[in-house]
């Protein structure tokens, strides 16, 4: 058990990550027109993200908490090496691609570190691939049920993507009455939600208190604050907020 | 992965799950987007979250557990060697995610958004993109509706798609893979099938062709299409 | 808020300074894997090869987006990273399934798997296009005359559209698109196979079978970066 219990805190910094990039650098990169591209930035800050993180995960052998930090590195260079590639290169002349690519990527990489130490209560490299399932009372050490050889990275991978796609996307940017305090609600919301699902997923990997506190905490973040405070907002903002009444029966004749 | 539970069990838990996940981005998506719009008059209906959110959950149910359970069989009793997550992205997410799209949005963009543009049978004009009708059989159409449309159309056509997909890739791998060393049925019986299957496109296009006719002849210009 | 930057202004022509520089990116990322690990260099080469035949098969795909799902334009009526990934990764099913029949056959059979999911995408697109949806037949408003079928589109495009449908050129691209993705996606992952296999053992002891699953999240991050 140990330290496992505190792996929800890999959930609160992965809905930071998101809340950061995944409203603010995509909202940049969309004043310059880019409606459709949104899911394809979502999808290249997750992509690029994973091969940094994957990069970082190495350097637990170090010291674990250059992971963090080595990650963030590593993905500000990979992110402002494609962004470079798709400004320049591929001539979208956006100003501001090189940057936000790199910020996306930042975001995705964080985010995927975040989920993944929330599954694995670790990230170090060497856990990631490797877990112990007990066959018949005896311990084995076993690839294919690990974090990385299970492939619960994919599953995260697309946890990330939506939570990020999600709020710029298809729920509040771009419209004309978007308020910003109601996106980044949004983005908390979809982290939150991810959250229950890496919760519910940390079950095959840590002790049952652990994702019991996960689960729960996760539950109060989305339940609890970022779900109801979206609806709040969203009937502020709206035009009018009609609840359906039945049809009521008129008396008298016809 | 250490506990041990019942695959079965697991399966529909896990589904359960990616239902709830589903629910909660589809109201998220209504309310942000509608909250978006006032400039345009446009309410918060409460009984579409009421109403189609337990709908879509339902029918995401459906989706969801045929297709893991889909990814679980191709597994375990086929033997392929991906895990089952990655399964689940290769054929849930992408490819039926890839079908779905491509064979469900022309019947909510052309066939249900824009019914009021006649004649049956031409495409929508560029001008008359942003014009989509907004009043129903009784009443305001709202996306009740729309969920009622695409159920009963678009989503047919989209499982048959996506059906004849998952049904080829196997067929062909299983039935013909032991012939000329791998070759029979990775690549000559996917090819023959793929040649198949762009004759029967071929056919559809030309009948289209000859049973509908031109618009206008041959020679017309179409540049006074403005109006 | 689009107005406050302005649009972009992209695509006209290669800016020679900023190749140069990606080359020589490339080639440092080629030179410091073979510096660090040379048995990685024929795979890291076939890794990247295997991302432009997909980047490539990219620009096959007949993508429609939504003026397709409204009858505005020829095309399937979904998004390019979508199909894209679809065709890659189902190639990759058929791919991986065949891997220890050799690499010629594996590339063989991921290719197909490409191509079929597009080549029965495209068919149900037209179907639906011409007995549901009513927008028969398809037409192109970009060129005159299909190039194989030799027919010509410009009566059969109805007033106002850019033309609709998915003609027959159109579909033969789908394919070919399909089959590049699906060969780039098995390419990557045979790739990545190879070296696991070889470095992994050393590293931490594992059994074969063991070494099938690794290549996958690399692959599935490779894959979706390619496919922008």
């Amino acid at each position: 058990m140990s330290t496992e219990v505190f792996a929800f805190f890999g959930g609160i910094a992965a809905i930071i990550a998101l809340w950061w990039g995944g409203t603010d650098s995509i909202k940049n990169l969309c004043s310059y027109g880019l409606g459709t591209g949104v899911p394809s930035a979502g999808m290249i800050a997750l992509g690029s993200g994973v091969v940094a993180m994957l990069f970082a995960t190495k350097l637990a052998g170090i010291s674990p908490l250059l992971v963090p930090v080595g990650c963030v590195v590593v993905a500000a260079i990979l992110g402002a090496i494609l962004g470079f590639i798709s400004d320049k290169v591929l001539n979208m002349n956006i100003p501001v691609m090189t940057r936000m690519i790199a910020e996306l990527t930042v975001v995705g990489s964080l985010t995927m570190l975040g989920f993944t130490a929330m599954v694995a209560g670790t990230f170090s490299f060497g856990d990631l691939i490797t877990s112990t399932t007990s066959v018949l009372g005896v311990e084995l050490a076993s690839y294919a049920s690990s974090v990385i050889g299970g492939c619960v990275l994919a599953t995260i991978f697309m946890l990330g993507a939506i939570a990020i796609q999600h709020p710029p996307f298809n729920a509040c940017l771009g419209p004309p009455n978007e308020s910003w305090d109601r996106t980044q609600m949004c983005a908390i919301e979809c982290g939150a939600l991810s959250m229950i699902g890496v919760a519910i997923m940390s079950l095959a990997f840590l002790s049952l208190p652990a994702v019991v506190i996960s689960f729960v905490i996760s539950i109060i973040l989305w339940g609890g604050w970022s779900y109801s405070e979206l609806i709040k907002l969203s009937k502020r903002d709206a035009f009018a907020w009609l609840d359906s009444q039945p049809i009521r029966e008129v008396g008298g004749e016809q | 992965m250490a506990i041990q539970y019942n695959a079965i069990l697991a399966l529909i838990i896990g589904s359960a799950v990616a239902v709830f996940v589903q629910g909660v981005y589809a109201t998220t998506a209504y309310l942000g987007r509608t909250a978006s719009l006032a400039k345009f008059e446009q309410p918060v209906y409460i009984d579409i979250l009421k109403s189609v959110t337990t709908v879509t959950m339902a029918h995401a149910f459906v989706a969801v557990f045929t297709t893991v359970t889909m990814c679980f069989l191709i597994i375990e009793a086929l033997g392929h060697p991906f895990p089952l997550p990655l399964m689940g992205i290769v054929w849930g997410g992408i490819a039926l995610g890839a079908a779905g799209s491509a064979t469900g949005n022309p019947f909510y963009g052309k066939e249900r958004q824009y019914q009021k543009y006649p004649p049956f049978g031409a495409g929508l004009p560029i001008s008359a993109s942003g014009d989509i009708v907004r009043y129903a059989e009784a009443g305001q159409r709202s996306s009740l509706d729309n969920g009622w449309f695409t159920s009963k159309g678009a989503g047919p056509a989209s499982g048959i798609c996506f059906g004849l997909i998952v049904f080829f890739e196997l067929w062909r791998t299983i039935l013909f893979e032991p012939f000329a060393a791998g070759w029979g049925g990775a690549v000559i019986a996917g090819a023959v099938i793929i040649i198949v299957f762009m004759v029967i496109d071929r056919m559809v296009e030309s009948w289209a062709r000859k049973t509908y006719g031109p618009y206008t002849t041959e020679t017309a210009t179409e540049e006074e299409a403005t109006a | 808020m689009s107005a406050l930057g302005g649009g972009s202004a992209g695509g006209e022509g290669i800016n020679p300074a900023a190749s140069v520089i990606a080359l020589v990116i490339v080639l440092a990322s080629v030179g410091i894997a073979y510096v660090v690990y040379p048995v990685a260099l024929i795979p890291l080469i076939g890794v990247i090869i295997g991302g432009v035949l997909i980047s490539f098969g990219v620009h096959f795909v007949p993508v429609g987006g939504a003026p397709a799902a409204m009858g505005q334009a020829p095309g399937i009526a979904t998004g390019v990273a979508m199909l894209a990934a679809g065709g890659g990764l189902a190639g990759l099913f058929g791919g991986a399934w065949a891997a220890e029949m050799g690499l010629w056959v594996a590339l063989g059979a991921g290719a197909i798997g490409g191509g079929l999911l597009m080549a029965i995408t495209c068919l149900m697109v037209n179907v639906v296009y011409v007995y549901a949806m009513g927008i028969p037949p398809a037409a192109s408003g970009k060129v005159e005359k299909d190039p194989i079928t030799g027919d010509t589109y410009d009566g059969y495009r109805s007033q106002g559209t850019e033309g609709h449908g998915l003609p027959f050129i159109s579909y033969v691209g789908g394919v070919i698109g399909g089959i590049l993705a699906g060969l780039g996606g098995t390419l990557i992952y045979l790739e990545l196979l190879e070296v696991y296999q070889q470095a992994l053992p050393n590293v931490l002891g594992m059994t074969p079978e063991a070494w099938l699953r690794l290549p996958y999240p690399l692959q599935v991050s490779l894959q979706s970066v390619c496919s922008l």
